[in-house]
């Protein structure tokens, strides 16, 4: 018993110290040579490219066929060219010189096996790819079951990161990450670390860093700690508020930029309240867009009015009516909905107006949102509760059953074609669970998927949205605005803007 | 109520009672524990009248604020009064922990009068019952049962009274062992009562002393269990003023406004350290032979 007593008081302690325990947690050693340290939220879990590619392909250890410029739009990768030969035929040329980390050449040949378990593996699922063959040494035929335009774009992603022959194992797995970058793996530790080191055959300019480390630290106040204390060279995403202080400081360069990335409410529309599109309207003109920005976001980002940032890409319809901060509006538009006003909130037939907010907090920002929507909705009569969960229950729960609304954030262009609006919005691809069914939005998704004349596409892209601006299966909130700081040595970082690579190898860093 | 029997029950009741008024206040670590646990309970319920703010109402215009005049504590990233939302959190952490103590110690008792009391294969089986709930560390229990219960108050309130029981049953049980072969029982029964009155009459006054010092002791940690669970996510849903809570949403600003953090942190600190104090100490002051069953647990 007096164990158990003396156990209690530590653990009483313990909780206080737990509020105290950021100050202590980190200490600095500082001081390395010719190792550049890279912090991230995002900790590597496999080094199988189909599960994991996209961040061997941040830090360059990987590389895909194609890659995205810096003004989101696709470019030669280890493909120099790359073509339409007919409406289901692409012919891909491949660049010259290029030697995978473990010397296999690379050719048509020891591309297959690696694009070929890529495109087949369930992350690749929604491309309708039929089959890859060689034409010629240097070059790649990919068929596909229709007329699929985006595919070009498809071939950027992580999934698609291309390793040598030698790395697949005869099951299909793979155990290395042998790519082709300008930096080459030498060893990790799952869930938390990877090192590797520059690649001196590179098949472009080679990286002055000699040794790359990245490390998952999925708290930002530790990566911002580690950054303060040398033991990182570069942090990424850190929250907006540290901007102001990080900047204070010589020895430390933050970067600020919008990358198209969007928060977002997804309303169900199969139940009651948001099944009418008025209240869906009401909940956007309830929400004061404007003042989140500023405050929560410490004026990072921008309110957000279509899918598209503007800033960032221009597959932004540019005449979007925006839904205007406007309270008088939104009790209009309950009340035309049959809600009317009761005491602090609103009834319809009895039934009050209460909906539930679902969101998570691995960003860190969502719940603090949450709140103060909570708080301009219940201006207008609703009475909203949050509940905050892991976003796997989310989707769990969200795709299987009913809910209210969703507040949630997502890359609007993670691949850089808007047919990215078919995983929002087609009524039988979207992964995001609203169940909206429009068939002139499948109809034009569909049509824009089959030619490649970008005239062609942005017109039909252009009226999706604005069925989507007048139909409101989700309601956009803000674009984000990623903050990654550096130490003040650090040369020559640009960020990029869909973030598909670090480009660490172009950075020079001077102690 | 006959004979002198059913007296001698009575008698050993009261003359703890005067036992532990008399001895308190004598032991230094007793007043601490005390003063702490009587100035919360204070705040807690003439805190929240008191304070001027609302602990939900949002003020974006002055968010993160260190402590001032007009804000003692600060205000967190929505503006709120940090002091007041703490006050209002010691409402509901005291709430909590009264509530899911109550449970426990009604449910154990039960438990263990019954197992006590009957003996035979009931016994076995409440016990083994008890003994596969102690075989599971408490908190990693309630964490599984409120992770699928889902995340809410009510959820953690439940969690934590189904795993914290069993303890008292097994108190309460070897108590009653011991007690229910004394003289005074056996003329009890002797004389004709009900198992029913024997229960409540000589019983329960016989083994409440030792129930009520673990339930002392188990407040503190109730309170750090529901503060444990809800800044895992698993307890209170914003913007409920929760400690545990705060500690966790406060925790992205650690370092822009520290006092978000070491607010609710002290707090839970001080209710535990005051509780086990004053658990600790009526321990103490309670009969060795008291002491001596409970460290037999």
């Amino acid at each position: 018993m007096i164990e158990l007593t003396r156990r209690q008081k530590l653990s009483g302690l313990g909780a206080g110290i737990t509020g105290l325990g950021g100050y202590w947690a980190i200490s600095g050693t500082g001081g390395k040579e010719d190792v550049f340290t890279v912090g991230s939220p995002w900790t590597p879990d496999s080094r199988d490219p189909v599960v994991n590619g996209w961040l061997w392909r941040r830090i360059s250890v990987l590389e895909p066929l194609l890659t995205v410029d810096y003004d989101a739009t696709v470019a030669p990768g280890l493909a120099t060219d790359w073509r339409m030969v007919d409406d289901e035929t692409w012919e891909f040329d491949l660049r010259e010189g290029v030697t995978f980390h473990d010397g296999t050449e690379l050719t048509a040949k020891t591309v297959l096996p690696s694009l070929r378990r890529a495109f087949d593996s369930s992350s690749m699922a929604s491309v309708p790819v039929k089959s890859i063959e060689t034409a010629d040494n240097r070059t790649l035929t990919m068929k596909t079951d229709e007329p699929f335009s985006p595919l070009p774009a498809h071939c950027t992603r992580g999934s698609t990161c291309l390793v040598s022959p030698t790395a697949i194992a005869d099951d299909g797995s793979v155990s290395e990450p042998i790519g082709t970058g300008p930096f080459q793996f030498e060893s990790w530790n799952q869930g938390s670390s990877i090192t590797a080191s520059a690649n001196s055959d590179y098949h472009g300019e080679n990286a002055s860093i000699e040794t790359l480390v990245y490390e998952g630290i999925t708290d930002d106040q530790t990566r911002r700690l580690k950054l303060e204390n040398d033991e990182l060279d570069m942090a990424r995403i850190l929250p907006n508020e540290t901007v102001d202080s990080l900047e204070l400081r010589d020895d430390i360069t933050a970067h600020t930029y919008q990358i198209p990335r969007a928060r977002y409410l997804v309303f169900d529309l199969d139940s009651s309240p948001f099944a009418d599109r008025r209240v869906r309207r009401a909940v956007m003109h309830a929400v004061d867009r404007e003042t989140i920005v500023e405050n929560l976001l410490n004026g990072l980002g921008s309110p957000a009015v279509g899918p598209f940032p503007s800033d960032v890409t221009d597959w932004a319809a540019d005449d979007l009516e925006p839904y205007e901060h406007d309270p008088g509006r939104a009790r209009d538009l309950l009340a035309e909905a049959g809600w009317e006003p009761n005491g602090t909130g609103r009834t319809r037939d009895g039934d009050p107006l209460s909906v539930s907010i679902w969101t998570y907090d691995t960003r860190p920002l969502l719940p603090t949102i949450a709140q103060v929507i909570q708080t301009q909705l219940g201006e207008v009569g609703f009475e909203v509760d949050i509940e905050v969960m892991e976003s796997s229950t989310i989707k769990e729960r969200a795709t299987n059953g009913s809910f209210d609304a969703v507040l949630w954030s997502n890359s609007v262009l993670w691949y850089p074609d808007p047919d990215r609006l078919s995983d929002f919005v087609h009524s039988e691809t979207a992964t995001m669970f609203s169940g909206y069914e429009n068939e002139t939005v499948d109809r034009r998704l569909e049509e824009a998927r089959r030619t490649t004349d970008r005239d062609e596409r942005f017109g039909r892209y252009a009226e999706v949205q604005h069925i989507l601006q007048r139909d409101l299966p989700i309601g956009w909130l803000t674009y984000y605005t990623n903050v990654v700081a550096t130490r003040a040595g650090v040369e020559a970082y640009r960020p990029h803007p869909i973030e598909s690579c670090y480009h660490l190898e172009n950075v020079t860093d001077q102690q | 109520m006959s004979g002198p029997a059913a007296d001698t029950g009575v008698r050993q009741e009261s003359d703890q009672r005067d036992e532990w008024t008399e001895v308190i206040p004598a032991d230094r670590l007793a007043q601490v524990g005390l003063g702490i646990v009587f100035i919360l309970l204070v705040l807690a319920v003439f805190g929240p009248i008191v304070s001027p703010y609302d602990p939900a109402t949002q003020d974006l215009s002055s968010r993160l604020e260190a402590p001032s005049l007009t804000h003692p504590l600060g205000t967190d990233q929505l503006g709120r009064d940090v002091l007041t939302r703490l006050l209002h959190g010691a409402r509901l952490s005291l709430g909590i922990a009264l509530a899911v103590t109550s449970v426990r110690l009604v449910v154990g008792t039960a438990v263990g009068l019954v197992a006590g009391y009957a003996g035979g294969w009931i016994d076995e089986a409440l016990m083994r019952l008890v003994d596969t709930l102690l075989a599971f560390p408490g908190i990693v229990l309630a964490l599984v049962i409120a992770g699928i219960l889902g995340p809410s108050l009510v959820n953690v309130m439940l969690a934590l009274s189904v795993v914290g029981w069993a303890s008292y049953a097994r108190l309460v049980r070897s108590s009653v062992l011991s007690v229910r072969e004394r003289e005074f029982v056996t003329v009890a029964r002797l004389l004709g009562h009900t198992r029913t009155h024997v229960t409540a009459r000589h019983l329960i006054p016989n083994v409440v002393a030792p129930v009520v010092v673990l339930a002392t002791l188990d407040i503190g940690g109730v309170i750090l269990g529901t503060a444990g669970l809800s800044f895992l996510g698993l307890g209170a849903q914003p913007p409920t003023p929760e400690w545990g809570t705060m500690l966790a949403s406060g925790r992205t600003y650690l370092r822009q406004a520290w006092w978000l953090v070491n607010a609710p942190g002290v707090c839970i600190m001080f209710t535990v350290f005051g509780f086990n104090l004053l658990g600790d100490s009526l321990r103490d002051t309670l009969s060795p032979t008291q002491s001596a069953q409970m460290e037999q647990l």
